[in-house]
């Protein structure tokens, strides 16, 4: 099937099979790293975008579900140029070893810190446990997460 | 003793980093003058160096990133022997055509061998460089500073830089007069929390790892893996060699691949192919709920590791206990891949594994080739722990690419492919019987351990039949004897004989020669296992005498640094005043008796009723000796302490009589950010001290706070890995009944 979406502000076109896992599109076709694969079965987080401003996992969402929607990954939350705050403070923390889980890991926040403005310890715990992080750097992810939320603040300020 | 502290603010909790005056520190031991070995293996200094035309210096390191951040410590290195900005520094990755030979990244050790050679050859470098600075502006070498790579004279800018004065000449030396310069404190990017130089490109989702490499001629691949170890391929019912729209399938024996342009297109025809192929049955797996006993059975006779003294012993208090660990996986978040491509006689092969010149002798030796017509390039992905499925993914991509010469092919594991195909970490049992005086001296340790090899490693030619797929194909190559690691590293054996003063001490290992399961290495071998269980015995031996736990490590004791370490942990993990309620355990070793000093303590709660434990705090302090990066030391110790903190609570491969059953997170539970303890870690910096490395030192200790925070909490001890939930509720039970 034809389905159109916009990814990253730019509207793109695909023709494939409706049920192409949205994952492959993404990263053979339109050139995305930020989507990353890990399980395949939405078990870990890696690949979780954002479809309309909610966070979904892009290896078990079919491409047929995001025809006419807004596609959002890593690479259109920020750049170097403009940091979101949480790119920011995943680097200024250091908060990872491989980066392999942070892609997914910054998108799941990403929501987090927009809808709640002062989520605590417990809830960034809460909205992170869908991802699994094998280096260790959980602790340093959850004071990433509270300090992109404080930079959050001061830039609105 | 502590002459400098900086107090830093980081991850949420307060950090204090202790640089010792070397004077203070102890057992001085100058690093040595000796040539390090990489160097002597490879001693052409523009094999290790180069400068370019655009102002950078390329190092060609022979060591891989695999998130450790070692590639960013080595910048540091290179970046302060030659006086330069970090960001002229371009580290290359392992290529087999371009790097010296480095073997392998793994056991710890990067830093102290290939971070001392590359510290060795900027050193040559700079000499070198001084004295065509010299020639070039007429004057003496000794006159002459540098600032960012320009020479200065008598501390005035000269205009005339390392690129000018090298011109068109290349590092064409292989004798290295100059050494390492003194240690000291004067560093100015060595020592340093420098940032990673990897981060910002992970965080912006710039190409950084190997799936992000992309060829125009590029086809994807999938493999159909034999459901069970052992496993043959009878029949393919699926017959057309061409499927359709350019999907091939590809066979050679048992081994089982499809081949196409579109990645969905591919993994969709695997799954139909694999629901048509008939498997003939492999081997018989022993039962996973009594792995100790299949391990003692199936062992050859006790090897001695190590003897003094005498075993036996009456007049002192005894303590026996057993210990297990099951078998448990590397797990990597992403399952492994590798591209190969065959252009005439020449292979290339793209890969994130741990050793590119090893991989490369070992697939030659496959394949039949000529090893100098198989290249290696390294292209990171996620961490790896260990020996995970990197090196099979490579093997079967190459496989796969000399089938269909002349096209780019990029072999993708799923994550079932990736948990029945790694090799664990064996299952392994220990043994204490050990006794101590009254006054609380060690009297007398007996240690035995019963486990399977820690690395079958595909590393080399006359190590290439350890490829999964070795055995699979037709020119099948046959599975090389396990080899035991020899002390002083160990395998089965590491970290098994105690740094503490044991009179009388026997130290014996059994190995059991089968692999039913495929085993090899996981981050510090057998040294998780052993550290847990001597750690636990002196806990145990502390409550028998009374004394407190720290108290009783430093009181058997010699090693200065360790007890250092230890009365450090005391004073920063407020040890004497835990909350009512909580558990408190601690863990102490030297990693490899060797390396770097790490002791942690846990506190931890259990809830009694529910079995529910919870991590309330991991504190730790390491010595690792001349810290290169001291947040990039940090960021190792922690992740060593959630790992081990996974693997002692929720770590197990489930298998039944035939098959191996955890194929996904969900049969395969780690540690989530629900669960992990907040962090609180301590570095002593030795500047006088040789540079340790840290990826393997702090899941021991941690491993063993872990399990004596625990049996504080539940007084009562666990002995199996892992402490789930209903383990702690049948334990409890088991004392009421």
């Amino acid at each position: 099937m034809a389905v159109k979406f916009e990814l990253n502000g730019t509207e793109v076109r695909l023709t494939t099979a409706d049920d192409t896992p949205l994952i492959f599109a993404l990263r053979n076709d339109l050139g995305i790293n930020g989507c990353r694969l890990g399980c395949g079965l939405g078990q870990c987080g890696a690949c979780t975008v954002l479809i309309d401003e909610q966070p979904r996992r892009a290896c078990i969402m079919p491409i047929k579900l995001v025809d006419e929607k807004k596609v959002t990954t890593l690479e259109g939350l920020g750049t170097a140029e403009t940091p979101h705050p949480l790119q920011q403070t995943f680097i200024d923390e250091q908060a990872m070893q491989c980066g392999y889980c942070s892609s997914g890991i910054i998108m799941t926040a990403s929501v987090l810190l927009r809808d709640n403005k002062d989520p605590t310890d417990a809830e960034i715990r809460d909205a992170l446990t869908g991802h699994i992080c094998r280096c260790g750097t959980h602790a340093r992810i959850i004071s990433a997460v509270k300090k992109a939320i404080r930079l959050a603040q001061d830039n609105t300020e | 003793m502590i002459t400098r502290r900086k107090v830093l603010r980081s991850a949420g909790a307060l950090t204090v980093y202790f640089t010792l005056n070397p004077v203070m520190a102890s057992n001085a031991n100058k690093p040595s003058l000796l040539l390090p070995k990489a160097l002597g293996r490879n001693p052409e200094l523009d094999a290790w160096l180069s400068l370019d035309k655009q102002g950078k210096i390329k190092v060609f390191s022979g060591k891989v990133e695999l998130g450790q951040g070692i590639l960013t410590a080595f910048a540091q290195i290179v970046a302060e022997e030659l006086n330069v900005a970090m960001a002229r520094v371009e580290i290359i990755n392992t290529d087999t055509h371009l790097c010296p030979d480095l073997g392998y990244t793994f056991g710890g050790i990067s830093i102290e061998q290939g971070g001392t050679a590359l510290q060795w050859a900027a050193a040559e470098a700079k000499a070198l460089l001084l004295s065509y600075g010299a020639h070039y502006l007429a004057t003496d070498a000794s006159q002459l500073s540098v600032v960012d790579g320009e020479f200065c004279i008598n501390n005035q800018p000269s205009g005339i830089t390392y690129w000018q004065a090298l011109g068109d000449r290349r590092f064409d030396t292989q004798r290295y007069a100059q050494g390492v310069a003194e240690q000291s404190s004067e560093h100015s990017i060595v020592g340093t929390s420098v940032r990673r130089l990897d981060i910002p490109a992970k965080a912006f989702g710039q190409a950084v790892f190997i799936q992000d490499v992309r060829f125009a001629d590029m086809w994807h691949a999938r493999i159909i893996g034999p459901p069970a170890p052992g496993a043959t391929l009878v029949d393919v019912s699926f017959k057309p060699k061409r499927l359709s729209d350019g999907q091939y399938l590809v066979r050679d024996g048992s081994f089982l691949a499809i081949v196409g342009k579109r990645e969905e297109v591919v993994v969709r025809y695997a799954e139909i192919v694999a629901k048509s192929c008939q498997w003939r049955q492999g081997i018989e797996l022993p039962d996973e709920n009594n792995l100790v006993a299949w391990l003692k059975s199936a062992a050859s006779p006790a090897e001695t590791v190590a003897q003094q003294g005498q075993a036996k012993s009456d007049k002192a208090l005894n303590y026996s206990a057993q210990f297990s660990r099951p078998y448990q996986a590397h797990a990597s978040l992403a399952p492994s891949m590798a591209m190969a491509k065959l252009e005439g006689q020449q292979l290339t092969v793209w890969s994130h594994a741990q050793g590119m010149f090893p991989l490369r002798n070992a697939i030659a030796r496959l394949l039949g080739m000529d090893e100098a017509m198989v290249r290696c390039i390294h292209v990171p992905s996620c961490g790896c722990y260990g020996h995970n499925g990197a090196d099979d993914a490579a093997c079967d991509a190459a496989l796969i690419a000399t089938k269909l010469p002349g096209r780019t092919i990029r072999l993708q594991y799923s994550r079932e492919d990736e948990f029945l195909r790694e090799p664990y970490t064996s299952a392994m049992a220990v043994e204490i019987d050990a006794s101590v005086t009254k006054q609380g001296k060690i009297q007398r340790w007996d240690y035995q351990i019963w486990s399977c090899a820690h690395s079958s490693r595909p590393g080399g030619a006359k190590r290439a039949g350890n490829f999964l797929s070795a055995s699979l194909i037709k020119k099948s190559i046959a599975k090389p004897a396990p080899a035991p690691i020899p002390q002083p590293r160990g395998g089965s054996d590491r970290n098994a004989v105690p740094l503490y003063t044991i009179p009388n001490l026997r130290v014996r290992r059994h190995l059991v020669p089968e692999m039913p399961l495929r085993a090899s290495s996981l981050r510090t071998l057998g040294a998780f296992t052993n550290v847990l269980a001597i750690e636990s015995c002196m806990d145990q031996l502390a409550i028998m005498t009374a004394a407190d736990p720290i108290d009783f490590r430093i009181k058997n004791l010699q090693d200065r640094r360790a007890i250092y370490v230890l009365e450090t942990l005391r004073e920063v993990s407020n040890w004497r005043r835990h909350t009512e309620g909580q558990g408190r355990g601690i863990g102490f070793a030297r990693y490899k008796n060797s390396a770097a000093y790490c002791a942690v303590a846990f506190f931890v709660r259990v809830n009694k009723v529910t079995g529910e434990i919870t991590l309330d705090k991991a504190v730790s302090v390491t010595d690792a000796g001349r810290i290169i990066n001291p947040d990039g030391v940090k960021n190792q110790i922690e992740g060593g302490i959630i790992q081990a903190a996974s693997w002692c609570l929720k770590e197990r491969v489930r298998f039944s009589k035939t098959q191996v059953k955890s194929r996904h997170w969900g049969e395969y539970p780690v540690l989530g950010f629900n669960k992990v303890p907040e962090l609180d870690t301590h570095i002593v910096n030795r500047v006088d001290q040789p540079s340790y490395g840290v990826g393997e030192v702090s899941p021991g200790p941690a491993g063993a706070a872990l399990a004596n925070g625990i049996a504080d909490a539940m007084g009562l001890r666990l002995y199996d890995i892992p402490f789930t939930q209903s383990a702690v509720l049948k334990a409890l039970r088991a004392t009421t009944e």
